[in-house]
């Protein structure tokens, strides 16, 4: 009984706790918003803040060395190390102006900040009631940014922790749990990124449409230069991706019906995003509907083929010889993807014909229309026109919203 | 009843009674009365078969086709007559062939040197190997198939040569019975004398991905010709003879398209023919002195006479094909391991090491009786096959033929590849005997169709057999509210895989002292036929899919076909008395009693099915292993932090 009452009251600790960081961490995200940070602003915005000089917001250097001096500054500045809270909240807050928001040795170096021996409980009641809560919160809330952003802590960092806030501190228990799950979770993704994540636009295409590719495990995926067709008009890469299912389905499309280029779509690799673009056609539905398992009798028996001469053992749904292939969806039928350096009409036109001049003549005879689901630049000509940036991918959502609003 | 028990002795009464029968002078044999007992003899001769109008005179002479045997094992149903080893070859006739065997014997049996090969086809051809099983009527010596392969054996135990000579008598084989007359009359008295040396060209390099050849034919209607191109791999060649290749190649009927219009068609193609060439020799792993080739036809044109049966109905005729070459590739395998067990034998014999006896060793003695059971069950189905062929008209001895290939190489390999323990690391080095044997073994293994690809087709086959058979039943089962009844009489019937009841009654076909054989294989049909049933009601016509578990019924009925026929070939040597045909029995008893325990093994695999047997942990894990293209688990010592 007594357990479920502490229980209760240190949750509610707990969540009062979180829920004065939660507006603490509203006002840095309010002035980090703020294109040119007034440390006078900042003071009048929140109340609640104390009066510190953030070393942080004011950096010239913005490098992980001199991160670490301004801690280590901070460490050596006096005996009390006063502020130090307040000091490691400001730290947590510009880690990523920084780039150091995944280094562990960073978030260390913040732990360290804080004395050893003096939050540790000597008794059941300190231990039990969050002895030095402010502390101890914000080594929780530093943990919680780590666990966020995927950083796995240490043994180092077990000890630390263990030498500020002895075995009983909440943030040890937080630190374990952290090391039961986090392990557990690091290599879950099916498609594991390398680390770092590269940060050249071209190969986190590549990486999108490998990953997109996987469904079919004999996809190819080959980086194209537009400027290798004379009438192309941006100069620029297409990352393209095709089986020989894909292949085959496409040497078999009628000529007489039309393929469709759709998107863009979005992918996520991380933090980035990547535009892609399908080629599609209008799905079999004859084929799809011989395939219809309700019009098979599964429970007939009488009839099992046995083949000769290494011939494909006979499966239930290929009576016909036919099997339904996984680009096959009941919506349509994806013949490729692609993902162009400039995602233009004209780099997507350029896609066709280098899809044509590289084994997939038929293409050449079949109509292939554009369908965008969002406006989509001409040609990068355009974009540059109107927008004046060089074309990435991941900026193109506000440019086309710009194109429209032209 | 007693005199039940022993149906041979009874049946030699009917046969003194039955005159006609006895002067072909065959004394153990199913009869033909007997059939007429039989409760599944809706299948008989006249039934659908054409040819039964040109009859040759020795088919006239066979007996009304029966129920085919392994088929029916599928469905738990046996047929009892055929527990009689066949004896076909009449008793003159057996002593006339053993003379004509007797100058094969010396040849092959003495040490011979090495000779090219021209002379090496010269001398077959006075020994008249290559007209064994051409009928008289085209100068062969009109072998059957039991007599045949009695007569292939000494040139068996050369396993390199034998190869092109069973691929010639394939082709003979597969001429007679499916060519035209003209086709016989042309290429049967070239064939038998050695002038024209057949060999199978059917398999390829690399199989095309949709289509079933690479080797494709057309039909050019304005000249009447079929024109061939493609190549073939793995043809067993005779350079410098004349060659008549036995192609396999796709090809169109016309007026159907796509898919449904694709057919095999099976041609005769000599190699004078303009376009056809030899290509290079493969390096093979084994039967090293074995000519094995590719070749290469291009824009062959070819007479419509030179069109084996129907074209485009290639796939109908595969069967008699691969029924005859697999028939014949396992005497080359029986023969192989037979060689392998009177080397070790002999080996262990000699050999003492640290003052013990290597014959004296359990081990030792263990391992060269299985290896004995292995080769007697072998050779016992491969005659007793050969048998059902010549015995009954038009048999349908697909099946039987499989399971002995599949049993033959199986246990082949195991026999090859367990010599390696007993003598060690010298049975490796290149010459020794064991190596020798190991390689062609494994050469055996792949020549023609994989073991797994037979094992399927044993599996499918059986299915398809059951299928038909059960279907009514399998239909109720699986839609159960719909019959209610049905499922109940399922409730109270208390018969299980661990406790299979049977009503058989085997042991009144065989010599008392097999009763216990008898009793193993009936437990084990019935196992077989359980399985086969619940499979079908557990998976509906998907089990095709379930090819795990069509790995362990195939296992399951070879190893049934395997008890039976040593078990039949063990009572009657036993009845004749045999020399040493007690040991014969006791072979028989070791077959049949480890053949019940493993047929009970895999069956209570597959009524446990895929989640008990671990079938299913294996398909999830090979999942991952193709999304990872290889071995996926990192280093052992891996850190994650």
């Amino acid at each position: 009984m007594l357990r479920r009452v502490q229980c209760l009251i240190r949750l509610h600790s707990n969540g009062r706790q979180a829920l004065q960081f939660r507006s603490y961490a509203k006002d840095g995200a309010n002035s980090k918003q703020n294109p040119n940070p007034n440390p006078r602003a900042q003071k009048q915005g929140s109340k609640n803040l104390p009066a510190v000089r953030n070393p942080f917001a004011t950096a010239q250097d913005r490098t992980k060395d001199s991160y670490l001096t301004m801690v280590e500054i901070f460490n050596e500045r006096d005996v009390h190390r006063r502020n130090h809270v307040e000091f490691i909240y400001a730290a947590l807050k510009n880690m990523a102006d920084f780039g150091v928001e995944r280094d562990l040795e960073v978030y260390k170096a913040l732990i360290n900040v804080m004395p050893k021996g003096k939050f540790i409980p000597t008794n059941l009641f300190q231990a039990e009631f969050m002895h030095y809560p402010k502390q101890q919160q914000c080594i929780i809330d530093l943990l919680e940014q780590m666990e966020d952003l995927g950083v796995m802590p240490d043994y180092e960092m077990e000890a630390m922790l263990l030498n500020v806030f002895g075995r009983q501190g909440h943030p040890l228990r937080k630190y374990w749990r952290m090391m039961y799950w986090m392990p557990k979770f690091k290599n879950l993704s099916p498609w594991p990124l390398p680390d770092p994540v590269p940060d050249d636009t071209l190969e986190i295409a590549r990486l999108a449409v490998e990953r997109m590719c996987t469904v079919d495990l004999r996809s190819k995926v080959t980086v194209f230069e537009s400027k290798d067709l004379k009438d192309a008009i941006d100069d620029t890469w297409i990352v393209s991706g095709m089986s020989p299912e894909q292949e085959k389905l496409l040497r078999e499309h009628s000529r007489q019906k039309a393929l469709y280029i759709e998107g863009p779509f979005h992918i996520w690799l991380r933090n980035r995003r990547i535009n892609y673009f399908t080629l599609r056609a209008d799905p079999d539905t004859e084929f799809l509907a011989q395939l219809d398992e309700r019009q098979l009798d599964e429970d007939d028996v009488s009839n099992i083929e046995v083949p000769f001469f290494g011939r494909a053992p006979p499966r239930r749904h290929n009576q016909l010889g036919k099997l339904r292939s996984v680009h096959q969806q009941d919506d349509g039928t994806i013949l490729a993807i692609c993902a162009t350096g400039t995602s233009t009409k004209d780099s997507l036109l350029s896609w066709i014909r280098l899809l044509e001049a590289n084994g997939n003549p038929s293409i050449g005879e079949v109509p292939v229309l554009f369908r965008f689901t969002s406006t989509v630049p001409a040609k990068a000509k355009e974009i540059e026109g109107s927008a004046g940036v060089p074309a990435k991918s991941e900026s193109r959502c506000s440019e086309n919203g710009q194109t429209r609003s032209e | 009843m007693r005199s039940a028990l022993f149906s041979g002795a009874s049946r030699l009464l009917r046969y003194n009674r039955n005159s006609t029968l006895l002067t072909r002078g065959r004394s153990s044999r199913a009869t033909a009365s007997s059939l007429d007992s039989q409760q599944h003899d809706a299948v008989a001769s006249e039934d659908g078969k054409p040819e039964s109008v040109e009859e040759s005179p020795e088919q006239q002479q066979q007996l009304p086709t029966r129920e085919p045997l392994a088929k029916n094992f599928f469905i738990g149903v046996v047929d009892k007559e055929l527990l009689a080893y066949p004896e076909v070859i009449p008793r003159d006739d057996m002593s006339q062939l053993e003379n004509s065997v007797l100058p094969l014997k010396n040849y092959f049996g003495e040490a011979r040197e090495p000779e090219g090969q021209k002379s090496t086809a010269e001398t077959f051809r006075q020994l008249g190997l290559y007209g064994l099983n051409v009928p008289k009527d085209f100068e062969g010596k009109g072998y059957g198939w039991s007599a045949s392969l009695i007569a292939s054996e000494p040139d068996s135990s050369d396993t390199s040569l034998s190869l092109s000579l069973q691929s010639h008598r394939v082709v003979v084989d597969l001429l007679k019975e499916v060519g035209s007359p003209l086709q016989k009359q042309r290429y049967l008295p070239e064939l038998s004398a050695g002038r024209l040396i057949a060999t199978e060209a059917i398999y390829e390099y690399t199989l095309p991905e949709e289509d079933y050849f690479n080797t494709k034919a057309e039909f050019q209607p304005e000249t009447g010709k079929w024109s061939l191109s493609g190549e073939k791999a793995f043809v067993v060649c005779t350079p410098g003879e004349r060659q008549l290749f036995l192609v396999l190649a796709q090809t169109q009927q016309p007026n159907v398209p796509g898919v449904l219009g694709r057919g095999s068609t099976i041609f005769l193609v000599d190699s004078q023919q303009e376009g056809v060439r030899l290509g290079e020799k493969h390096a093979t792993f084994g039967c090293k002195e074995a000519d094995i080739r590719r070749v290469h036809f291009d824009q062959v044109k070819l007479s419509e006479d030179q069109v084996l049966g129907l074209p485009h109905d290639g796939n109908r005729y595969s069967e008699q094909l691969v029924r005859s070459s697999r028939l014949r590739g396992s005497l080359v395998g029986v023969s192989l391991a037979k060689k392998l067990l009177n080397e070790l034998a002999q080996y262990s014999v000699d050999t003492t090491q640290c003052g013990v006896e290597l014959k004296e060793l359990e081990l030792t003695r263990v391992h060269l009786s299985r290896a004995l059971c292995s080769i007697y069950a072998m050779e016992s189905m491969l005659f007793m096959t050969a048998g059902l062929l010549d015995e009954f008209r038009a048999q349908d001895a697909t099946l039987e033929s499989a399971i002995t290939k599949y049993f033959t190489l199986q246990k082949l390999y195991q026999i090859a590849s367990q010599n390696l323990g007993l003598v060690g690391p010298k049975s490796l080095l290149s010459g020794e005997a064991t190596e020798v044997g190991l390689r062609n073994a494994a050469q055996l293994c792949t020549q023609g169709e994989s073991l797994d690809t037979l094992g399927m087709f044993i599996s499918l086959s059986g299915l398809q057999h059951a299928g038909q058979a059960l279907n009514s039943g399998v239909r109720k089962s699986r839609n159960p509210l719909f019959h209610p009844g049905h499922i109940f009489a399922k409730f109270l019937d208390t018969k299980s895989v661990d406790n299979p009841k049977t009503s058989m009654k085997l042991s009144e076909h065989v010599h008392p002292s097999l009763d216990a054989a008898a009793l193993c294989i009936e437990h084990s049909v019935a196992r077989l036929q359980m399985a086969v049933e619940l499979m079908l009601t557990r998976h509906g016509n998907a089990v095709v899919e379930r090819q795990s578990e069509m790995q362990r019924l195939a296992e399951v009925a070879s190893t049934i076909y395997a008890m039976w026929a040593s078990t039949a070939r063990a009572s009657r040597s036993y009845c004749i008395g045999l020399p040493l045909a007690d040991h014969e029995l006791l072979t028989a008893t070791a077959i049949c009693s480890e053949g019940r325990d493993r047929v009970h093994t895999l069956c209570t695999e597959i009524f446990g099915g895929n989640f008990v047997n671990n079938d299913n942990n294996l398909v999830r894990l090979s999942k991952q292993l193709t999304k990872s293209r290889g071995y996926f688990p990192v280093h052992p010592l891996t850190f994650n932090f």
